[in-house]
């Protein structure tokens, strides 16, 4: 008996798990080499004290697995939760229970399993910061040409123009350039153009003198102040009254402007990034935005995609996002649900990453145990899901990937490797997958017309 | 007049294993060495944050605890709130072993808890 217990002993600690053992009455009466690396705790220590003073996980409170086990008699699996170890470190792992019986099946105790997921939290990590250019998370083929050259735009120190749906991360892009240029160690001031009235506008940018107007006690310094030697950068340029381009031009071409009630003009030093939500070029076809200070602003021009049109950096974001809430609500979910990720992949965003960011918010809020569920997420989204079910009747897998990438195609006018660059696959796997379902593809498609 | 206010978590009659889980905490004011007053401060559903700003309105001065992570000590500590933790045992003998300076006694130790960790040192403001 002795000889057999020792074989136990040293099976369990050859395995790279935690394993542990409780009695009736919940007192640890094993513990495996594994386990005492992942708690910290000396196996000496741990013999005979109650398994809750030893394992500390976040559910001995409220949801112990292994007295759910004890009730229901059936075993938890993989069940992913946090322990706090000796040294104070909360250690995500993953638990898993049975119940120990006698020979006569009377139950005498328990044990539970566990693994350090420290290391999976790490790749992910590591994954993330492969993908992370200052504070922009993507692989999109179009977004990592942008971080390509974003290095020599910074350096460069002419205006740029940012273009994008609202909520694409234009702001992020254009800190993006001031922490990379050379006016790092000096300000960047946001401006949003269109959330201030026209009438408040010019001081806000240019300040104003002491008895400019009624109440203008004395001289109040404006954005472009604050951003001397720095960035300024102006957001949803394509709202700015017609009369203040006038002025804007101005800056841009001598570095100089007058503070409201001002005579003398003052010189500044700063550089201008734009950004819109609106076509500038059509503006200006329609006559309500200068044409000579379009010129003067599209120097240097970057687009930033919408999300739709780079869904391959969904799973990235929904993970960032909920690392992101884990941290600031100090809770630990580990991840979101197959046909929740599958709703979100869907979607189509038209408030672009910043509504991807409040879904995750949302759901955290809703999400009381480890996994956000569909159930978590907005109702909108869950219609949707229902809707869409209700309404279609339910076709073959190959019939709808087949429509999925035509549509793909045609959005990227039959090019196909643009298509596998939206769809986050290579143009072999595309071009098999085409192959594979039978699609025909037009003789003249988008590489022929970049030729010409 | 010396006069003090510990929170200790509860679960049942035992101090909760772990705080940042905590569901319930029991306030106990201390007025030189003598317990002179208690009341319950639920919780439940409450984020890390939330719970911090919740221990400081309440005017708490030492949180007493079993384990607790590194990240909640840091937001107590730097709210000017003492944190004495890898506590175990019944809430009252622990209060007890506070009122009679006597909580470094090896019973009330967690497992794996080392001697260093159990007097008021880490989280001393």
């Amino acid at each position: 008996m002795t000889k057999h217990i020792n074989h136990l002993s040293t099976i369990l600690d050859s395995i790279t798990e935690g394993v542990f053992t409780v009695d009736e009455k919940w007192r640890v009466t094993s513990f495996n080499r594994a386990a005492e690396r992942i708690t910290g705790i000396p196996r000496a220590e741990a013999i005979g004290r109650p398994c809750y003073e030893v394992f500390r996980a976040s559910i001995c409170e409220t949801q112990c697995a292994l007295r759910e086990t004890t009730e229901s008699g059936k075993p938890v699996v993989e069940r992913a939760i946090y322990i706090i170890n000796s040294d104070g470190k909360r250690i995500p792992i993953s638990v898993s229970t049975a119940l120990l019986k006698d020979k006569a099946g009377k139950v005498i105790g328990g044990v539970e399993t566990f693994r350090d997921l420290s290391v999976v939290e790490e790749l992910r990590k590591e994954l993330e910061e492969r993908w992370t250019f200052e504070d922009i998370i993507s692989k999109s083929a179009r977004i990592r040409q942008i971080f390509e050259v974003l290095p020599t735009i910074a350096r460069s120190d002419t205006t740029v123009l940012i273009e994008g749906e609202s909520g694409t991360g234009k702001e992020l892009l254009a800190r993006a350039i001031h922490n990379l240029s050379s006016r790092n160690r000096k300000p960047m001031v946001s401006v949003n153009c269109s959330a201030l009235p026209d009438t408040l506008l010019e001081s806000e940018l240019f300040g104003y003198k002491a008895g400019a107007f009624t109440d203008a006690k004395r001289d109040k310094p404006g954005r472009f102040a604050l951003a001397d030697g720095g960035t300024i950068f102006l957001d949803e340029i394509g709202d700015i009254p017609p009369a203040m381009q006038v002025k804007l031009l101005r800056v841009l071409q001598d570095k100089c402007y007058e503070p409201l009630g001002s005579v003398e003009p003052e010189s500044v030093d700063v550089r201008v990034i734009t950004a819109t939500n609106r076509p500038l070029a059509k503006l200006v076809e329609e006559g309500s935005f200068r044409l000579d200070l379009y010129y003067r602003i599209n120097v240097i021009r970057l687009e930033m995609p919408p999300l739709r049109e780079r869904r391959e950096d969904i799973p990235l974001l929904v993970d960032h996002f909920i690392n992101k809430f884990n941290k600031l609500q100090g809770k630990l979910i580990t991840g979101i649900s197959p046909d929740a990720r599958a709703l979100l992949m869907g979607h189509n965003y038209p408030g672009n990453v910043r509504e991807l960011e409040n879904v995750i918010e949302h759901s955290f809020v809703l999400c009381k145990g480890n996994v956000i569920w569909v159930e978590h997420l907005p109702l909108e989204y869950r219609r949707q899901a229902g809707a869409v079910h209700a309404a279609e009747p339910v076709k073959p897998l190959h019939e709808l990937e087949s429509e999925f990438i035509i549509a793909a195609l045609r959005r990227n006018n039959w090019n196909r490797l643009k298509t596998a660059q939206e769809l986050g696959m290579h143009k072999t796997t595309l071009f098999r997958k085409i192959k594979r379902l039978g699609i025909k593809l037009p003789e003249v498609d988008g590489r022929y017309k970049e030729r010409y | 007049m010396a006069q003090i206010r510990i929170a200790v978590p509860c679960w049942g009659d035992l101090i909760s294993p772990v705080f940042d889980v905590a569901q319930n905490l029991l306030l106990v004011d201390i007025s030189d060495g003598v317990e002179t007053g208690r009341q319950n401060l639920s919780m439940a559903g409450m984020q890390v944050p939330v719970k911090v700003e919740a221990i400081r309105n309440s005017g708490v001065d030492a949180v007493i605890c079993g384990a607790i992570s590194g990240m909640f000590v840091s937001m107590l500590t730097s709210n000017r709130i003492k944190v004495q933790p890898w506590n175990s045992g019944k809430v009252d003998e622990i209060i007890q072993a506070v009122l009679q300076d006597r909580l470094s006694d090896p019973r009330y130790c967690m497992p794996g808890c080392r001697r260093r960790r159990c007097r008021w040192g880490w989280g001393r403001r």
